[in-house]
């Protein structure tokens, strides 16, 4: 039954393989916080109506993945890929996952930063970051533009008559 | 070698950054630096960077389906640089240069992600050319969850695969049923259509490309597009054990019919343009996944004809003054041209495009994807009709409500590139077997699994 559901729903024939995943999932207790931290990202997005809150809600999806995936690399009972005097052998979790995460938290901060510096511009030029009222004044002001260009394009015409 | 394609358009970026109004000098110097270097170097070459072997290392390599697709992204990124007014971009168009290049050398799938995200990040600067900082933050919202799908999907085939290498993960993929690659290469896919701008990923499209700048449209629709094709294609033709869901398909087709059917609604002519961009680079997504060699050879071709029949609309459309074309009748003619051969009217590129794509589909016993490119059309004739005849005779959206009518401006290097690229379009139409015959070679470059593994495997780096 849960089979043919997830058959209708991708409509591939690789059933099996997202079988797994799902049991693997429900098996490890590592994955579950950084998917709840994704979902309410993804929510947060869908659902905010002010920018900035959208922005934030980016960040956690951001948070949430880099998490996985560092619970991807994790091997129970083994130790932070530290070479020291008290781990002298290589009983390490995975490193790479860690060493693809700080690039990936790098990247995500660049995309919020310049996120945040978006909004200070929208602010500037609207005077708030609520969606329904930006559109509304962002329909105000092209409507004005439009008739500000129309009027100087009639001066102008008018200039060059004189 | 290689890596010059990616070094030396991020150092000039490093070198002009305190010199922002320099930059925009620089940008086409570059473009063509970088074109002179691909046709000297030829294909066949690839690097490990730091010395370091596939699997445990980054391998930049330039294969043939590479060098083509990098000759045409720097040819049209350089087309665009001359002709866009690029204003304080230069800098920012340099990176872009450097991540473009660098996306398609990259056989890794977590170089890929970080080119795409440096590539992105440049393009939302770019997108709020004009003041469009909204725009741009809606795209950054959409690119930034997009990115987020790619690393996932990128970090899952590790764990599958055991590597990041394309080469070994598809190889992995061979040894076993491959099924583990389900995950990954759809949650790439998925990042990739936010890029792709197929509906709803790509809600941030219209907005962006309708600015009414003549650089914002131009660069996005033409070098960075080709860029997110290009990967596309690689990832799905080089893990070629993952069969696309019918679903994506499904999506690529109604995202098309959408935006053709809001082109037609819309009052303004960059909007309608943005649109119609939506909704031809949906439907060539949906032929590109169906993975058939002859409907993907005609994509390429699609793809060509459409970047080049967008650029003359989105550059003529950037300099109008809400506005007609009485007194600037060469203007005028590259937009007819232009909007005739997306129509498909023959003997333009436009025409042989829909019809090899149309007749590959029709072989390949695929029926929906041929209905979207006709109702397609049916709407684009439509729309792009009402406009030439409003731009021929000066009944825009503004001049309705004044009675007046002012011309389109032009430089004269952008009027010289805009008319080239309108006859363009006629070349492409005049020579479309060649050019046909030149993108199957393209698609069998794309398949050629085995000449692109034994280029990253091979014992000695050049």
């Amino acid at each position: 039954m849960e089979n043919e559901a997830l058959y209708r729903i991708f409509g591939w024939r690789l059933v099996n393989s997202v079988n797994d995943f799902l049991q693997n999932l429900s098996s490890d207790p590592f994955y579950y916080l950084p998917l709840i931290l994704i979902a309410i990202g993804v929510y947060g997005i869908v659902s905010q109506k002010n920018l900035f809150k959208q922005l934030l809600s980016l960040a956690i999806v951001d948070t949430g993945v880099n998490m996985l995936i560092v619970a991807l690399g994790y091997i129970v009972n083994m130790e932070a890929p530290i070479y020291s005097p008290v781990t002298p052998t290589a009983k390490f979790v995975d490193p790479l996952p860690q060493a693809l995460v700080l690039t990936a938290i790098v990247i995500g901060v660049g995309v919020l930063a310049l996120g945040a510096a978006l909004l200070v511009k929208v602010h500037g030029k609207y005077g708030t970051l609520e969606i329904d009222r930006l559109k509304l004044l962002k329909d105000e002001l092209s409507e004005r533009e439009l008739s500000a260009q129309v009027t100087n394009d009639k001066g102008e015409e008018g200039d060059v008559g004189a | 070698m290689i890596a010059l394609l990616v070094a030396v358009p991020l150092a000039f970026a490093f070198a002009t950054a305190p010199y922002r109004k320099l930059g925009r000098f620089v940008v086409p110097i570059v473009a063509l630096v970088n074109l002179i270097t691909l046709l000297v170097l030829g294909p066949g070459h690839r690097t490990w960077l730091g010395g370091w072997e596939p699997v445990y290392g980054i391998s930049l390599v330039l294969d043939n389906a590479s060098y083509w697709s990098l000759l045409l992204a720097n040819l049209f990124f350089l087309i665009v640089t001359l002709t866009a007014e690029i204003g304080e971009f230069g800098t920012v168009l340099l990176v872009m240069n450097a991540a473009m290049n660098g996306l398609m050398l990259s056989a890794d799938f977590f170089n890929t992600f970080v080119f795409l995200e440096v590539l992105a990040v440049t393009a939302y600067i770019v997108a709020t050319d004009r003041n469009n900082a909204f725009a741009a933050f809606k795209y950054l919202i959409l690119g930034g969850l997009g990115g987020v799908f790619y690393l996932l999907g990128a970090v899952l085939t590790y764990v599958g695969g055991g590597s990041l290498s394309m080469v070994f993960a598809s190889l992995m993929a061979s040894f076993g049923d491959g099924s583990w690659l389900a995950y990954p290469v759809l949650l790439m896919l998925l990042g990739l259509l936010v890029e792709l701008k197929v509906l709803p990923f790509g809600f941030w499209a219209p907005d962006v490309y309708s600015n009414g700048s003549s650089l914002t449209p131009t660069v996005l629709g033409s070098s960075v597009t080709l860029a997110a094709f290009y990967l596309t294609a690689r990832i799905n033709f080089t893990l070629s054990d993952f069969e696309v869901p019918r679903r994506i398909i499904e999506v690529c087709l109604i995202s098309s019919v959408a935006s053709h059917i809001a082109a037609l609604a819309q009052k303004n002519l960059n909007k309608t343009l943005a649109f119609a961009s939506v909704g031809t680079t949906s439907v060539l997504v949906a032929s590109l996944l169906t993975k058939n060699d002859t409907v993907v050879a005609a994509t390429f071709f699609y793809l060509l004809t459409d970047i080049v029949a967008k650029f003359v609309l989105f550059t003529i459309a950037a300099h109008k003054k809400r506005a007609s074309f009485t007194s600037s009748y060469s203007v005028g003619v590259a937009f007819t041209v232009a909007s005739l051969s997306l129509i498909g009217v023959p003997p333009l590129g436009g025409f042989w495009a829909k019809f090899y794509l149309l007749k590959s589909l029709f072989s390949m016993g695929e029926y929906w994807i041929p209905a979207a490119v006709l109702i397609g059309t049916v709407l684009e004739a439509t729309y792009l009709t009402i406009w030439n005849i409003r731009m021929w005779f000066g009944k825009t959206d503004a001049s309705e409500t004044t009675g007046e009518a002012a011309n389109v401006e032009l430089r004269l290097i952008p009027n010289l590139v805009v008319l080239i690229m309108a006859f363009t379009l006629v070349l492409f139409g005049v020579f479309s077997v060649s050019l046909h015959a030149a993108t199957e070679k393209l698609t069998g470059f794309f398949f050629d699994f085995e000449t692109f593994k034994s280029l990253v495997l091979a014992n000695k780096g050049r």
